[in-house]
């Protein structure tokens, strides 16, 4: 199986599948008020002297998002929102459609040197529900509060907000959520300001034909990592913050000691449940051959015809019998046989360690015939019983099933009838033998006799030709299936033996192994 | 009346309802049925205590690899089409048609999972008769951690895949899989659909495993081999919260002893980022034939 690189280096197209990673998408200009400046100076004026100088201004501001996220930025989270799973030893991340949002905002309002890159204004905070004081279930509803800009700058004491410059008036009655954590806690999950520089990125990705990384469509991506591994056995919440502002309160900086809460804007927020730590996949999976053990198929293709349980010439004593059964995924099981005696049999599911060939024996009409019998240590197998009755229950189970069954039944039998009737009438349609042969008197008399035969024991050859309603011929069999040691009495024995219907020896004929 | 003979009797059935005017007009096996038969084949419905007598057979934490009995996937259909029987006639239609019944539905095996998939159009039921079904049960953690683990099988070591015809948890951590043919290798791969960030423990400490990052001779991207593990660095252990910085520094020293990286090499999220995507993992079960 070919493996292609999943990176590529810059200068190169990349293939389906495969993925580059940029250090960072650099907006042409942060967020912020700017302006143009036109300056004209007119020199050669007449008079020598003056120089004239025009200044024009133009203000403008670059927005871009700040307290809350357009709904359709993001593109996917890992986990993904609610699951459930082993997610231990991950780290959260949130895909963002707006490759240079991370960018867009520095930390301190500042605008960045043409040729550096400042670190990300936004990081993904990751913090259980029994930190944030909180039942441990997904249906606990949202930890954030709903509020405006003003709720975030002008917190209330004890909170520490972040400090925002180039706030209007309207800018500070927009809406936003945000989320009050206990400063400990912020000290002890925030990312420092070292930190933040390496959990954000820019992904260029070719999904080719196949999605990757759940990115159905071309392109760049921003991506932000979280900086703390999942924790197991709980319900992890995943805060999208923005940290403008809080340029002074990163660890390894300390909040002051008169906050005891941060309130942080929440761009986005989603929760998983971690389940309890059950290690590393490869781990497990390396572990079963000591643990449960693993058994690969019997690599030598011989099959086993018939799937005797026990040939005669082979194991003598009872040990190496039972050993060679089990061998062959025998499981000894209580059996209560039709006398009411309880006797040990041997069972095998479908699922058998060694390759078996098929045998030439069935159908079977009822599942006793499907038992095996071994004289050599008159032990019963009824693997094959079994399962015959377990297809019968599943048949009866499904409706469906037993009702088209019956009816294709039905309609064949019809088919056959009337085929029976026409050919009666007017001879053969068409002949596997002799096609051309003008239809005589003795091919439709023959005919006739096949379609008696098809019909075993109803005489319906008189029927066709008299017009009489066919009669059941009154049976007395009792079993079809070939004599074996303790299904039927000596009586019945006797009687089947001695049953001149047709049908039983036929039945008896297609049965006996 | 006289009694017929029975070793010709069997013969005679066939061989009328062979003919084009006894059962040229007899109605074609509904696709419901052999459909169902399919998936009876595949063991639909079977209960786990019919193909696990023993709980024993398959202890916690163990997999095994076995051969689907065809006879008594063949008494499973014998049972099924023994419902209803009414009359000697019924036996007959029975007798005659068995054996087409029987290869129609093992011949629609590799189409069951497809349809339950939705892909009924793209996956055709192919004429060749199944030689061999093979398959698996694992008991583990892994079924309940993983949900959504791939498991695929191949023939042979050129790759040739072989067909999935059943993967399902049977149970909370029991898992069964079933191929058409004999593998020779089976690989079970951790879901990739998360392809993420993550560590893995080592003696309680996260690491990762080195990538090259396109610098020296190492390819970008590609896992240095022999692996080499960079050593993460947590802030506080019992929090699980990384120092990233720290870790990014770690993983540096551990690049340049392995000669993938020197200083002056740039080092940015970028980089970070290609040595800390998890890529999932991927178990491999080989042996000869």
């Amino acid at each position: 199986m070919p493996s292609i690189p999943v990176v590529r280096e810059s200068g190169t197209d990349l293939e389906p599948g495969q993925i580059r990673f940029y250090e960072a998408a650099k907006p042409p200009l942060v967020a912020g008020e700017y302006k143009v400046s036109a300056q004209q100076t007119v020199n050669g004026l007449d008079d020598g002297q003056t120089t004239p100088q025009y200044d024009l201004e133009m203000p403008f501001s670059v927005t871009a998002p700040r307290f809350t996220l357009p709904a359709e930025t993001v593109q996917m989270t890992y986990p993904p929102a609610n699951a459930a799973g082993a997610f231990d030893n991950a780290l959260a991340n949130i895909v963002l459609r707006d490759k240079t949002l991370p960018w867009n905002r520095t930390l301190d309002g500042s605008i960045p040197p043409e040729d550096s890159v400042s670190p990300p204004w936004m990081a993904v905070l990751t913090v259980t529900a029994g930190e944030l004081g909180i039942p441990d279930t997904v249906q606990t509803p949202a930890p954030t509060v709903s509020g405006t800009v003003r709720d975030l700058t002008a917190p209330g004491t004890g909170i520490l907000g972040p400090s925002l410059t180039g706030l209007t008036a309207a800018d500070l009655s927009q809406p936003l959520i945000y989320l009050d954590l206990s400063a400990d806690l912020f000290t002890a999950v925030a990312p420092s300001s070292d930190d933040l520089a390496f959990l954000a990125h820019v992904r260029e990705v070719n999904t080719g034909n196949k999605e990757i990384l759940g990115l159905k469509e071309q392109g760049f991506y921003s991506v932000l990592v979280g900086n703390r591994l999942l924790r197991p056995g709980a319900v992890n919440y995943h805060f999208l913050v923005s940290l403008e502002g809080f340029q002074t309160s990163l660890p390894p900086n300390t909040i002051p000691s008169s906050c005891t809460k941060v309130r942080l804007a929440v761009l986005a927020w989603w929760r998983v449940t971690a389940t309890a730590s059950i290690g590393n996949f490869i781990e497990i999976m390396q572990a079963l051959p000591d643990t449960g053990g693993v058994s690969l198929p019997a690599t030598a293709f011989t099959p086993f015809t018939g799937g005797d349980v026990c040939p005669v010439s082979g194991p003598t004593t009872p040990t190496q019998v039972a050993g060679q059964a089990l061998d062959l995924g025998y499981a000894p099981l209580e059996s209560t046989m039709r006398i009411g005696e309880h006797a040990t049999a041997w069972y095998r599911g479908p699922a058998a360690p060694v390759p078996l060939g098929k045998d030439p024996l069935g159908p079977y009409l009822r599942s006793d015939a499907a038992m095996r019998y071994d004289p050599a240590t008159g032990i019963y197998d009824m693997s094959y019983a079994v399962a015959w009755e377990i297809g019968r229950l599943l048949a009866l189970t499904s409706n469906a099933m037993a009702q088209s069954l019956y009816q294709w039944r039905r309609s064949a039998t019809q088919s056959l009838l009337s085929g029976a009737r026409q050919a009666s009438l007017h001879g053969p349609l068409s002949r596997t033998t002799d096609a051309f042969a003008k239809p005589t008197q003795d091919t439709a008399k023959a005919s006739r006799q096949a379609l008696a035969d098809v019909l075993g024991s109803l005489d319906l050859s008189g029927a066709l030709v008299g017009g009489k309603v066919p009669r059941r011929v009154a049976r007395n069999l009792v079993s079809p299936v070939a004599p074996a040691p303790g299904l039927l009495s000596v009586e019945e024995n006797d009687r089947l033996a001695t049953d001149p219907d047709p049908l039983s020896s036929l039945l008896a004929a297609v049965l006996a192994p | 009346m006289t009694a017929i003979k029975p070793s010709s009797h069997i013969t005679e059935i066939k061989s009328a309802l062979a003919r084009a005017d006894v059962s040229g007009t007899l109605p074609e096996l509904p696709k419901s049925i052999t459909d169902w038969l399919a998936q009876l084949v595949l063991l639909d419905g079977v209960p786990l205590s019919y193909l696990v007598p023993e709980p024993d057979l398959l202890p916690t934490e163990s997999l095994r690899f076995f051969y689907l009995d065809s006879n008594w996937l063949r008494r499973l259909i014998d049972g099924a089409l023994s419902i209803g029987l009414s009359s000697s006639l019924d036996v007959g239609v029975l007798l005659a048609t068995y054996e087409d019944t029987v290869l129609e539905s093992l011949s629609k095996l590799s189409s069951v999972r497809a349809a339950r998939r939705g892909l009924t159009a793209t996956i055709e039921a192919t004429d060749e008769t199944p030689t061999t079904i093979t398959g698996f049960l694992l008991r583990s953690r892994v079924v309940s951690g993983w949900p959504g683990m791939e498991v695929a099988a191949y023939a042979d070591p050129n790759g040739r895949p072989l067909t999935l015809l059943r993967l399902d948890r049977v149970n909370s951590d029991i898992m069964l899989g079933l191929f058409m043919g004999v593998p020779s290798e089976v690989r079970f791969l951790e879901p990739p659909e998360g392809l993420h960030f993550g560590v893995i423990p080592q003696a309680g400490e996260p690491i990762v495993y080195l990538r090259g990052l396109g610098y020296g001779d190492d390819p970008a991207g590609i896992q240095i081999l022999p692996a080499v593990a960079g050593p993460l660095v947590e802030r506080d252990a019992a929090t699980g919260v990384l120092n990233i910085s720290g870790s990014v520094d770690s993983l540096k020293a551990a690049l340049k002893t392995a000669g993938a990286w020197s200083e002056g090499d740039p080092f940015t999220s970028a980089e970070f980022a290609i040595q800390m995507t998890r890529g999932a993992g991927l178990q491999i079960f080989q042996w000869s034939s």
